[in-house]
């Protein structure tokens, strides 16, 4: 399986960029967290507070949530759906940005690909080596959230916390989809990133600012309108057509992406 | 006959309106040590890339072992018994060149990696981005034949190599020749196509110019004669059939190459007081003018004693002219 050595290649190239990525992540939970005690001790009424907030700002950092003293509510408006989906999800397609461009750009391509592996294994083989990098983001937020509850001395609904761990970790790996089919279309590395993330984040304010207009079907280009943190983790309520949408996205984007390396010049 | 290891027709390339290759045709058998040589630009390593499939042609085809480029899937079987060296190689900086090796390893094979690597030994512990340039072509060298190919394919695959390092890599292609290996390089260094190759391909401004055994080449190519003298000399009185080359010298002295009839020289020298005469063997660079020249001749119109100063650097006259497709692409997406 030339695509798992491929993959194991890449992954092992991108370990250190991502205990990075972890730690950042796992202590922008922990302090997302440790303050919720005194968030919910304050005489402000953030419920009343949201509501006088424009609705598309609601849309793109609030998400469905309307119940922000349970710690569940809180982590959706702090953490999940900003940090989250528009941070984590951009910087996913960010990195994919450079899977396989990065090999064009430095010509390392020319010693990868005039042996026995056909393009489109080498782009499976790129996309791979992404999982086990979304997997370790993932468990690892997961994680800092679980110890974190546990350290306050917070219930967390821990299925429905799974829940959104599992969905959003599908969310990532279509983010990753997208910065791939970038990453085989352009022959520069930065070129493919900024497009990746351009995407990302683009079609993520699209969505939020269309909500309740007439355009709001345009925010069906957006990855982030097929799950939504607030949903399943406050009411624990499980989108089986978005899950269903975000995997056919991913599986036509690594597709495509093959297609579109496969017709391509090499120099 | 045997298939050829290597099978170019008719192989086109252009990059939107440049031209990269044109009408390019040769052939290479089985264990034939193959020089391609051209000055920079002249569309070598767009040659090798396409040769290899990671260029598509605009027109024409090329097959390896008797296999077409663009025959993809039964292409991939032929890779598996080829070996490349591109003209740059960049490997991957933060790894070292052990865990480079592994990785190419586990995609093609490396029956012969400890051998390689006592003959090109490299700091394997290392990682890449700590090579000199000679370590990297090493390096480069080991990936390439590791696996043990039936041809191999190189992009000037000498240059940063020590000369010593280079003395023992000619070897080594010879050694591999004589077990059968077909080796194919572009270079732009005239010696090392005397030093090693069986026949050579010239090409110039992406067309091929001649295609040539070396020993012939050089047998056919006669003799340089120089002379200096007070007089002022008139070309047409060394017009002989046997002419090669006429041209007058910057300094005024008689530069002829002829391939004999060395009375008729005689003869028309006795009308001029001579300072200097030297008759030597014809150089490789001598002969490789000669190609060159006539193309600059034929083009731009250029008399001969004017093109005799370029000449004496020729790998430098176009530099760089070859576009790359990168920029194509550039100019694709604007």
């Amino acid at each position: 399986m030339r695509e798992l050595d491929i993959a194991a290649f890449e992954f092992a190239q991108r370990r250190r960029g991502l205990a990075i990525v972890s730690a950042l992540l796992v202590a922008t939970a922990g302090l997302t967290i440790a303050v919720f005690p005194s968030f919910g001790e304050s005489d402000i009424d953030f419920a009343e507070l949201l509501e006088s907030y424009p609705e598309e700002f609601r849309a793109a950092f609030v998400g469905s949530v309307t119940d922000f003293s349970s710690l569940e509510g809180y982590l959706v408006v702090e953490l999940y759906q900003l940090v989250w989906l528009l941070i984590v999800g951009s910087y996913f397609a960010y990195a994919a940005g450079s899977l396989v461009a990065g090999e064009v750009d430095r010509q390392s391509v020319e010693l990868v690909l005039v042996r026995p592996v056909s393009r489109t294994r080498f782009v499976v083989g790129k996309f791979l080596a992404m999982l086990p990098a979304v997997a370790v983001v993932d468990l690892a937020l997961l994680a800092a959230v679980v110890v974190g509850a546990g350290l306050i001395d917070e219930e967390i609904h821990l299925s429905r916390l799974l829940a959104v761990h599992a969905v959003g970790g599908l969310y990532l790996v279509a983010c990753v989809a997208v910065g791939l089919l970038a990453s085989a279309f352009f022959g520069r590395v930065r070129r493919a990133q900024g497009a990746a993330i351009g995407v990302v984040f683009g079609t993520f304010l699209l969505d939020s600012l269309t909500v309740d207009t007439d355009y709001e079907f345009l925010g069906a280009l957006s990855l982030t309108r097929y799950l939504d943190p607030g949903e399943l983790l406050v009411a624990g309520d499980v989108d089986w057509g978005g899950i269903a949408v975000l995997v056919a996205v991913t599986c036509v984007l690594v597709v495509l992406a093959a297609e579109v390396f496969e017709r391509r010049d090499l120099s | 006959m045997s298939v050829p290891a290597i099978d170019i027709d008719g192989l086109t390339k252009f990059y939107g309106d440049v031209r990269g290759v044109e009408e390019l045709s040769l052939s290479v058998s089985e264990g034939e040590l193959f020089g391609f040589l051209g000055p920079n630009g002249a569309g070598k390593s767009t040659t090798i890339r396409l040769l290899l499939g990671l260029l598509k042609p605009t027109d024409g085809t090329a097959s390896v072992l008797g296999v077409p480029v663009d025959d993809r899937a039964a292409f991939l079987d032929v890779l598996a018994r080829v070996g490349h060296i591109p003209g740059d190689p960049r490997f991957y900086d933060d790894v070292t060149g052990r865990k480079t090796l592994d990785y190419f390893a586990g995609l093609s094979g490396d029956a012969r990696r400890d051998e390689l690597l006592d003959r090109f030994p490299v700091p394997l512990d290392r990682p890449v981005r700590a090579y000199s340039r000679g370590n990297r072509q090493k390096l480069a060298i080991v990936q390439a034949f590791m696996h043990d190919p039936r041809v191999v394919v190189m992009d000037e695959p000498t240059s940063g190599l020590d000369p010593l390092v280079q003395q023992e890599f000619y070897e080594f292609l010879r050694e591999e020749r004589d077990r059968g290996v077909t080796v194919f390089f572009s270079t732009h260094i005239l010696g090392e196509v005397r030093e090693v190759c069986d026949r050579v391909a010239i090409i110039r401004d992406g067309r091929l110019v001649a295609v040539e055994d070396i020993d012939d080449l050089l047998a056919r190519s006669g003799k340089v004669v120089t002379v200096q003298s007070p007089d002022a000399i008139d070309l047409a009185d060394f017009d002989f059939p046997e002419t090669i080359d006429a041209r007058i010298e910057p300094d005024g002295s008689l530069r002829l190459v002829t391939s004999g009839n060395y009375d008729a020289l005689v003869d028309a020298l006795e009308g001029y007081r001579i300072d200097d005469l030297e008759v030597r063997e014809t150089a490789i660079e001598d002969v490789f003018m000669h190609f060159y020249d006539e193309g600059d001749g034929a083009e731009d119109g250029v008399a001969a004693g004017d093109s005799a100063a370029a000449a004496d650097e020729p790998d430098e006259t176009e530099d760089d002219a070859e576009p790359s497709p990168a920029d194509a692409e550039e100019s694709a997406n604007a």
